[in-house]
């Protein structure tokens, strides 16, 4: 594992090739005195980024649900300040888990009551958030670090026989993130990330107090 | 190069979008009935010895012409299976009704069954399903076509055993219950399926009620 990390950094590093940068000539001419300033140049970064990646998610510290996601997404927007290393956007996500149980019986606190079925579980996850993103640097690979903080709609539905029960609720949501972006030409590139996701969407039916899951995705960029 | 990324980005996109209500698969959910008890937490079920249980189960349906009662030989295989229970837990079985009025039996069983017929219609070709919300230029996956209509019909049952506490009760009129079991779902158009279904839930009933000892 740890060869493999070492190969990977090797050869991103054989990858990065320096900014995107446009060189004019001098028009100064090559006998004339030297001016000021040896070279000109100048560097166009994007200013804006659109993402739109798939993404699976593998929920932690739930014990209503624990089988992963792969049928997510998230969109993202992000604006670069002055086309600098420090970005600010909007994402939307979403994903859906769900997980048969076998028969068991449930119980109320008192044990008075009791209920003996198999059931479906469903969670539905609707995470939208402002972030604030700064890249190391922004070459032809882009690594960063971000956070966003907003809202999560959630679902969870229990199905059994021909039942359903549903519970719907919003909570606060916050999602640290690091992230790894390669450039395909100026406009288009690959889009990594991982991200923990935690929102305080609680159900007192369900006997949920918060969901978070580990969240990775992957997409494609478009740059403005 | 730059067309065919373009078109790899539409189709990603589109796949992506796809995915943004995911419904979960029902398919390996049993159509076992789901089985609930409630039991009074203050009731010593040791304190009782003897219970009256009719062979009559009755059944109500939301048809009133169609409410009955099924004796034995259909009702057997149910009826069995509680005695085999509660004799198993140590309670002698009466079946005599007047041993309920003359306080002989302490605990009384009463054997229901609801069945409820469930019909409906679902429509397509309107916008949203609803008659009324008319998509004029008839977009959409498959495009415009004629509406149409089809209808469904279901049957649930639920079948619910209760004990009536005849030894602590004043009068014949007003029995507390002390343990209710409520055995529900869909029913099969099989009769037997359905009687299957009935004797497997009473015995989960039992067994997820270990306080009924004498």
């Amino acid at each position: 594992m740890k060869n493999l990390i070492i190969l990977f950094l090797l050869g991103m590093g054989h990858f990065i090739q320096a900014q995107t940068t446009t060189t004019v000539t001098s028009p100064w001419p090559s006998d004339g005195p030297q001016p000021n300033r040896e070279i000109y140049t100048y560097t166009m970064t994007a200013e804006n980024q659109f993402v739109i990646n798939w993404e699976m998610a593998i929920p932690s510290g739930s014990n209503f649900i624990g089988e992963n996601s792969y049928s997510g997404g998230r969109i993202d927007y992000k604006h670069f300040l002055n086309g600098g290393n420090l970005a600010i956007g909007a994402s939307l996500g979403w994903n859906s888990f769900s997980e048969y149980h076998t028969p068991q019986l449930y119980e109320t606190a008192d044990r008075s009551g009791a209920v003996y079925t198999d059931m479906v579980r469903h969670v539905y996850t609707l995470p939208i958030a402002v972030n604030v993103y700064y890249f190391f640097f922004k070459r032809n690979i882009k690594p960063y670090v971000g956070l966003g903080i907003g809202t999560q709609y959630s679902e969870q539905d229990s199905y059994f026989n021909i039942y359903v029960i549903n519970e719907d609720n919003w909570g606060f949501l916050v999602k640290p993130e690091i992230g790894l972006q390669l450039e395909i030409n100026e406009k288009f590139g690959f889009s990594t990330y991982a991200t923990y996701n935690y929102a305080t969407n609680n159900s007192n039916y369900f006997n949920i107090d918060y969901i978070s899951s580990f969240n990775i995705g992957a997409g494609l960029y478009l740059e403005w | 190069m730059k067309k065919t990324m373009q078109l790899l980005g539409v189709i990603f996109t589109l796949a992506i979008l796809n995915s943004c209500y995911d419904s979960p698969d029902l398919g390996g959910l049993s159509s076992e009935l789901v089985v609930s008890t409630d039991v009074d937490l203050d009731v010593d079920f040791s304190s009782y010895s003897t219970y009256y249980l009719s062979d009559t189960i009755h059944i109500v349906t939301n048809s009133i012409k169609r409410d009955s009662i099924m004796v034995s030989p259909e009702s057997d295989d149910v009826i069995n299976e509680i005695e085999a229970n509660m004799n198993e837990r140590g309670y002698t079985r009466s079946i005599d009704p007047n041993d309920i009025i003359t306080k002989t039996a302490d605990i009384a069983i009463a054997t229901n069954i609801i069945r409820v017929t469930n019909t409906g219609q679902t429509c397509y070709g309107w916008w949203g399903n609803y008659p009324g919300y008319w998509s004029p230029w008839g977009w959409g996956g498959g495009g415009y076509y004629y509406p149409y209509c089809t209808t469904y019909k279901y049957d649930t049952g639920t079948l619910i055993l209760e004990f009536g506490d005849i030894k602590n009760s004043n009068t014949t009129d007003d029995v507390k219950a002390m343990w209710t079991a409520a055995m529900f779902g869909v029913l099969s158009s099989y009769d037997s399926t359905n009687i299957d279904r009935a004797v497997n839930a009473v015995e989960q009933a039992f067994l997820q009620s270990p306080y009924i000892q004498n």
